[in-house]
């Protein structure tokens, strides 16, 4: 899975969700990005169609087959949340229910 | 003159209008439903009536000025987990399953329990079992690699948050760990504890074995008990913890008693075994312990959850709860009823007499029947057999049907009821990819937009494009036998039992089926099945030819009034 980051974005406990769910992430740095674009970008890099985003207003997933809209979305500081949630996703595995009230999906 | 035919039952009260004209056939103007808007005979299902008396004097531009009525079976139905009552008494040990789908490690592995914080201090000679809590986990890896470095011998770790595997990635992914552990902070701290976690897919084998628990516990013959229990709440997860409680001196506690008794007439105990089949109606008069007390009892039905066998662990769980599904049929006052409903139409309400007789006039109406003279009515709480030979008519109403199902659904999926009533009636499919979909039936289909969040890699129940997630992971096909055996075991055992009571069915006849249940195929199917040996007819009732199984009663009542010489 691929993350495009801007300055803001917390790293670490994003990629700790990731890590902690066995999925390999690569981090890219886009200082002057806008996060639901970084994301576009990201899954359009990523051989699973699927990409993150990230700025200091929070962090979106797209998927590439429907990039027009996020897909999950969470606010700043629910990354770690969010990492476990986006790779869940790429690993085909249920979300849990707290993850339910930490991310949401954007009406689409 | 217009009347009203109001069928009150345990989950649908339904209601047929007619134009009553001396001489006349009935003009059947509307039939209108609703979910029954309390207890069944209470005077809280007025409101529910009062609603679709409002809603058809919109429609129709007056109001009836007769209620028919018949009279009124409550049954209740509930859950009881009998393995849920064995865990409070399990006194000895504690366990932990923690929900974690991601632990560290593999293995078991046996040490005292200690926080984190307590390593700072000088080591012991003993193995430990370190308990992180609300600590950041490069921090907790760090004061663990120092521990042992200091010559703590930590055997295993757990952990309060979803911390495992980073945890293990920074300090020993050998040793198994084991995370969202929620009650972690009022563990016995300086017991004895065993931890386990099985590779990827598999469940725990030393912990789920109670010889075994025994041993790594070093629990002696007197405590083997506690010891099988802890094994049974444990097997079929993929990680768990049991710790050894010393407590002093065991009394026999009071809940080695029965947990729930039986009563015949006489008030003599009657064996309960959940495996068994429940007697015929009738038996049990009372009933008291865990599924509530009550008296004055026609009929007790029970079911246990039924298992797979292309499930094992989810079956070995279940079995841990040793859940049953309970219902009680009991004689009711329906008076306040009566009284509530009689102010609500100027001719007040009149009891027609029992639903027998309304069940089958109204089954009669289905085109080609003829004479029906066995309707069993499957509806949300009972089944009820209606017969008439020669002139003399029977029911016999046996307690458990489209409710319990749904209860026995709502335990298997362990989700709430209202969506177990949604699920047991759809098909299911499992979420493959954000875009696929794994059918029930092994088809694959394609979805032109993704699946939501919720939904990725679960069971969901299909309605039409809506995909319903459900809680239990469960494979499509293995939910599809779970809901046909819940069905089986509740509708088609108390049809059963209902021709058995009644002294069965002449050969070659006609079994009309109506009612809410008699809607969904698998349940006809189910009892088809059931019938099967018996050489009879089954057929869908379809009810003045439009309605199906429906509002057989509600259209019943008024034709038996109308039979009677009503105005």
């Amino acid at each position: 899975m691929v993350a495009l980051l801007a300055g803001g974005a917390d790293e670490r406990e994003l990629a700790a969700g990731f890590e902690e769910e066995g999925v390999p992430l690569r981090v890219g740095r886009a200082p002057g990005g806008r996060r639901l674009g970084l994301a576009r970008e990201a899954a359009q890099r990523s051989p699973l169609g699927i990409g993150v985003g990230g700025d200091g207003g929070g962090f979106v997933l797209v998927l590439s087959a429907a990039s027009a809209y996020p897909y999950l979305e969470a606010r700043p500081e629910a990354a770690r949340a969010f990492g476990h949630a986006a790779a869940r996703v790429a690993a085909r595995r249920p979300l849990s229910v707290e993850s339910h009230r930490e991310t949401s999906r954007a009406c689409g | 003159m217009l009347v009203a035919g109001v069928d009150v039952g345990n989950s649908t009260t339904e209601i047929a209008f007619a134009r009553l004209d001396p001489g006349a056939e009935p003009e059947w103007l509307l039939v209108l439903r609703r979910p029954t808007s309390g207890p069944k005979g209470s005077v809280a299902c007025a409101a529910g009536v009062g609603d679709l008396l409002a809603r058809a004097e919109r429609r129709l531009g007056v109001r009836p000025h007769l209620l028919l009525l018949a009279e009124l079976h409550p049954v209740e139905t509930g859950l009881v987990e009998l393995g849920r009552l064995e865990e409070i008494d399990l006194a000895r040990t504690a366990i932990a399953r923690p929900a974690s789908a991601t632990p560290s490690g593999e293995g078991v592995a046996v040490g005292i329990l200690r926080r984190l914080a307590e390593l700072a201090a000088e080591p012991t000679a003993q193995q430990v079992v370190a308990v992180v809590l609300d600590e950041d986990f490069e921090r907790a890896a760090a004061l663990l690699r120092d521990a042992r470095e200091r010559g703590w011998a930590v055997a295993a770790v757990l952990v309060d948050r979803d911390d495992a595997v980073l945890i293990g990635n920074r300090f020993d992914r050998s040793i198994p760990i084991v995370d969202e552990v929620r009650d972690a902070g009022s563990l016995p701290f300086g017991a004895l504890a065993a931890v386990e976690v099985a590779p990827p897919g598999g469940e725990v084998v030393e912990l789920a074995d109670p010889l075994r628990v025994a041993t790594l516990l070093g629990l002696g013959p007197d405590e083997a008990r506690a010891a099988r229990r802890a094994a049974r709440a444990v097997a079929g997860h993929r990680a768990a913890v049991v710790v050894r409680v010393d407590r002093a001196a065991e009394a026999a506690s009071a809940s080695e008693g029965a947990p729930i008794r039986l009563l015949d007439a006489a008030g003599q105990e009657l064996p309960f075994d959940e495996r068994a089949a429940p007697p015929p109606p009738g038996v049990v008069r009372a009933i008291r312990g865990a599924a509530g007390d009550s008296d004055r009892l026609l009929d007790l039905c029970w079911c246990a959850l039924p298992a797979s066998p292309d499930d094992p662990g989810f079956s070995r769980r279940l079995a841990a709860r040793r859940a049953v599904a309970v219902a009680l049929l009991s004689e009711a006052d329906a008076s306040g009823l009566a009284e509530a409903l009689a102010r609500e139409c100027d001719g007040g309400v009149e009891v027609v007499g029992r639903e027998s007789e309304a069940a089958v006039l109204g089954a009669s109406t289905t085109p080609g029947a003829g004479r029906t003279p066995f309707v069993l009515d499957l509806g949300g709480g009972t089944v009820d057999l209606h017969l008439e030979r020669g002139g003399d008519e029977r029911v016999v109403v046996t307690a458990g049907a489209g409710d319990l199902v749904t209860r026995i659904c709502a335990g298997l999926l362990a989700c709430d009821p209202a969506l177990a009533e949604r699920a047991k009636r759809l098909r299911s499919a499992w979420v493959e990819t954000p875009f696929t979909l794994h059918h029930e039936d092994g088809s694959r289909s394609f979805l032109g937009q993704p699946a939501p969040p919720q939904a990725i890699a679960r069971l969901c129940a299909v309605d039409g494009r809506e995909l319903l997630p459900l809680p239990a992971l469960l494979a499509p096909e293995v939910w599809r036998s779970l809901r046909r055996a819940a069905k089986r075991d509740v509708i088609g055992r108390n049809v059963r039992r209902a021709l058995e009571a009644a002294g069965g069915v002449p050969r070659g006849e006609l079994v009309t089926l109506v009612g809410g249940s008699a809607c969904d195929p698998e349940v006809v199917d189910a009892v088809a099945v059931e019938l099967a040996d018996l050489d009879v007819a089954v057929g869908r009732g379809d009810v003045l030819a439009r309605h199906g199984p429906r509002a057989a009663v509600a259209v019943g009542l008024v034709l038996a009034y109308a039979k009677r010489g009503g105005r």
